[in-house]
Parts: C-alpha cells; sequence; structure tokens
C-alpha cells in the first residue's frame, strides 16, 4: 500500500478524538481532581486512584471500569411530580457511583468495606440528604414515546445534543437520563459545574426541553 | 436549479412554521440582566439541584413565593367564587405583585430588582381579570354569557377545559404562557385580535 494512504487512514481514523479535549487536560485541577483541591484525605500524587485502583477493585460494580468499592447505597426518596411525565427509578449503573458521594450521607472514605461517617460533603451545593425529591430526575426513560406525550421534551432521537449526534446517542444511557447525561465526572468539556456542555443561556437545559 | 431554490423556499417555510415561541429572547428571558450574572434563562424560576419542593404547581422551584394577601376582583355580575390566588398563579404573582423582588431566586432574599410598569399587578386584584376559580359547566349555565367550557373548543386544538383551565380553573395561565410557546405578543397562549381569546370563552 502506498506509504500516503497508510498516513490517511491513520489520519481518518483519529479524526472522531480529534475535535475533543483530552480528557486529561480538563479533569486536573477539575472539582474532582482532589490533588489540586489540597484534599488531605487522599494520596496526594494519585487523582484516579480515588475511584479507580489498578487492583483489587470491586467485583460488585462489573460493568464500571474498576471501580473501588466505595461504599454504594440503593435507596433513595425519588423525584416525583404531578405532570405526565416518566416517574424516576431507582438510580442506576453510575448515577450510584456519583451518588455514593454526593447523596451527603455516606462519607468521601468509606472504603473497601469500612462505612465511615465522616467526613462528609459539605451541606449547601452537593449534598443531595434531602433524597432525590428537589433533584431533576435521573434513571428516568426518555425516548421518543415519552418525549410525544409530555410534548415539552424534543425527541432525543433527532434532536442534535450540540455534541456531535443525537441526545440519544451523545446523552443517554439505555435510554435513561442518568447524572452523566449533564455531568462528566472526569471534567471532559471543561465547562463549569463538570457540565457536558456549557449552560450560559440555558443552552443545555433547552437541549432537552422544548421552552 | 428552480427546483432548487422551491425547495429551499419550502424547507426554510416548514421549519419557520414549527418555530412558534421559545423563551429564549422573550420578555421571561433574563439571561443578559446585570442581576442575573449566571448568564442562564431557566435559572430565575428553575433548578436542577435542591430546588423548593413546597411548590408543587411547577417542577424544581428555584424563585421566592410570595406571601402577600390579595385584594380579589369583585362585580355586580360576577358568579364565579374567586379566592386568593392558589396554583401557579400565586408563582406568576411572585414576581409580578411587586412585593417580591425578581432576583431572589436561589435562595437570595435580598435583591432590589422589582417588576413595575404595565406588568406590575400589584396586590389590588379588583382591577384585574379574575384568576383561581373553577370554570365548569354550571359556573357557565348560571352566568348565562360564558361558554360551557366542557364542550367548547378553545382554538388550540381541544376544549376551553382541556386547553387553557388548570385543573378547571382560571389562572394566569388560562391566558398567558409563561416560557412564551406560542410567540404571541405578552405572552399570550393565543392571538387576541379582534378580541377572539376574550370571545372564546365569554359568549359576546
Amino acid at each position: 500500500m502506498p506509504v500516503y494512504l497508510t498516513y490517511f487512514s491513520v489520519l481518518v481514523l483519529l479524526l472522531p478524538g480529534l475535535n475533543r479535549p483530552l480528557l486529561a487536560q480538563n479533569f486536573k485541577g477539575s472539582m474532582h481532581d482532589f490533588q489540586a483541591m489540597g484534599n488531605k484525605l487522599f494520596e496526594s500524587d494519585k487523582p484516579c486512584l480515588v475511584c479507580h485502583p489498578p487492583h483489587r477493585s470491586s467485583s460488585a460494580e462489573e460493568t464500571l471500569p474498576i471501580w473501588s468499592s466505595k461504599a454504594v447505597k440503593d435507596t433513595f426518596t425519588v423525584y416525583g411530580s404531578a405532570g405526565p411525565a416518566e416517574q424516576p427509578g431507582l438510580p442506576l449503573g453510575s448515577s450510584k457511583l456519583c451518588l455514593s458521594c454526593h447523596d451527603g450521607t455516606l462519607a468521601l472514605d468509606s472504603w473497601g468495606g469500612r462505612v465511615n461517617t465522616v467526613p462528609f460533603l459539605n451541606a449547601g451545593f452537593e449534598d443531595r440528604k434531602n433524597g432525590l425529591k428537589n433533584d431533576h430526575p435521573i434513571s428516568v426513560k426518555y425516548t421518543s414515546t415519552n418525549a410525544m406525550r409530555t410534548g415539552e421534551l424534543n425527541d432525543p432521537f433527532i434532536s442534535n445534543s450540540g455534541l456531535g449526534n443525537t441526545i440519544e446517542t451523545d446523552m443517554l444511557t439505555n435510554g435513561t437520563l442518568q447524572c452523566s447525561s449533564c455531568h462528566d465526572v472526569h471534567n471532559g468539556m471543561g465547562a463549569g459545574k463538570l457540565l457536558v456542555k456549557t449552560n450560559k443561556n440555558s443552552n443545555l437545559c433547552l437541549t432537552c426541553h422544548k421552552k | 436549479m428552480r427546483k432548487l431554490y422551491i425547495l429551499t423556499f419550502a424547507m426554510t417555510f416548514f421549519a419557520a412554521t414549527t418555530v412558534l415561541g421559545q423563551i429564549s429572547g422573550s420578555a421571561h428571558d433574563f439571561s443578559n440582566e446585570n442581576w442575573n450574572s449566571s448568564g442562564e434563562i431557566c435559572i430565575v424560576c428553575h433548578t436542577p439541584h435542591n430546588a423548593d419542593v413546597t411548590v408543587t404547581d411547577a417542577p424544581l422551584w428555584n424563585h421566592e413565593v410570595t406571601t402577600a394577601t390579595f385584594t380579589l376582583y369583585s362585580s355586580a355580575t360576577l358568579d364565579a367564587a374567586v379566592g386568593q390566588p392558589d396554583g401557579s398563579s400565586k408563582l406568576c404573582l411572585s414576581c409580578h405583585d411587586g412585593t417580591v423582588a425578581v432576583d431572589n431566586f436561589g435562595g437570595r432574599t435580598n435583591g432590589n430588582e422589582f417588576v413595575s410598569g404595565d406588568e406590575l399587578i400589584g396586590t389590588d386584584l379588583s382591577d384585574d381579570h379574575p384568576v383561581s376559580f373553577v370554570y365548569d359547566a354550571t359556573l357557565a349555565s348560571t352566568d348565562g354569557g360564558l361558554y360551557d367550557p366542557t364542550t367548547t373548543n378553545s382554538g388550540l386544538g381541544g376544549t376551553i377545559d382541556d386547553d387553557l383551565l388548570i385543573g378547571n380553573k382560571v389562572q394566569c395561565a388560562s391566558c398567558h404562557d409563561v416560557h412564551n410557546g406560542s410567540g404571541v405578543a405578552d405572552l399570550l397562549r393565543k392571538s387576541n385580535a379582534q378580541s377572539a381569546f376574550c370571545l372564546t370563552c365569554h359568549n359576546k
């Protein structure tokens, strides 16, 4: 094969990744980079270790990448509203992992079977002590059908996410909305509040909500 | 080439007609106000986390709610039972009654932006169309000057009761869409040209 074709093939394979920032460049210095936050709780030079130990990871959360056996809770008071919206289920999958720190009841350093009571995240924005009743619902099915039924949501299979593809492809997990629909735990996009894209002019809200 | 022009025109036309109205750019888009440093639109009323769950008439509420007592509308020909504003009307009045600052959202209680001018309803509702009353077939029959809301078309696809009433009550939201969904002036749900909106319910 001619040399130029080899180079061309490599470039084509790389193209999809070229417009995305390298994750490490935005994770470092983010709210989840505990080293940068000066958090004495965790080893100072290994920010990934907080969630991803290379060895002896949790077998309970097999579907997620080498999770650290941080204690995880299963039961929450979920969001409910009187409208015709889909009712949320209990947090599943990656949302449970977010809540294992952000629910305000499991201490940050509850590792490997140890369930500590201090320290918690500060009460306030990161604290979910009120359960999930006062938060945007998660673990809800977001489909074309329920978008049509409410009349208030864009069709996730057709509408652009603003991230390259449709809402369904870029933001949903198995057709459900999760924490990761709006937040990137590794701060990949570098938008404030670990959002997947900026919410200036409420653009993130208005990606799905037809207002 | 002409077919391309026609196709482009048709596509633009259809695209334009499907975008009726939106909150962005409307009178309720406060994203560029100097009292709103977030640059966001929704946040003045809604927040995705730590919302006020005592408010059940709107999801994920984020604005201070009025505690005013209002002077109610009355007239010699009124048959409806008008009570203190409730439901979503109370939320509208939480800015439009002039007692709560518009920038009292996200837990802030010391804002100093207040609604003024034509948009100020105030706490005296005696000079405003009544809200927070039941409008049903019985009222229509008693009054004699109202259409039966359960059988009369609203002009928006269903009956008055389907489209304009909230739990069979008239509220601010019966006439106004807070999110400017229709794109009609004054945030109306439909045009009031020729007083067509008034005449949807009032049999004159």
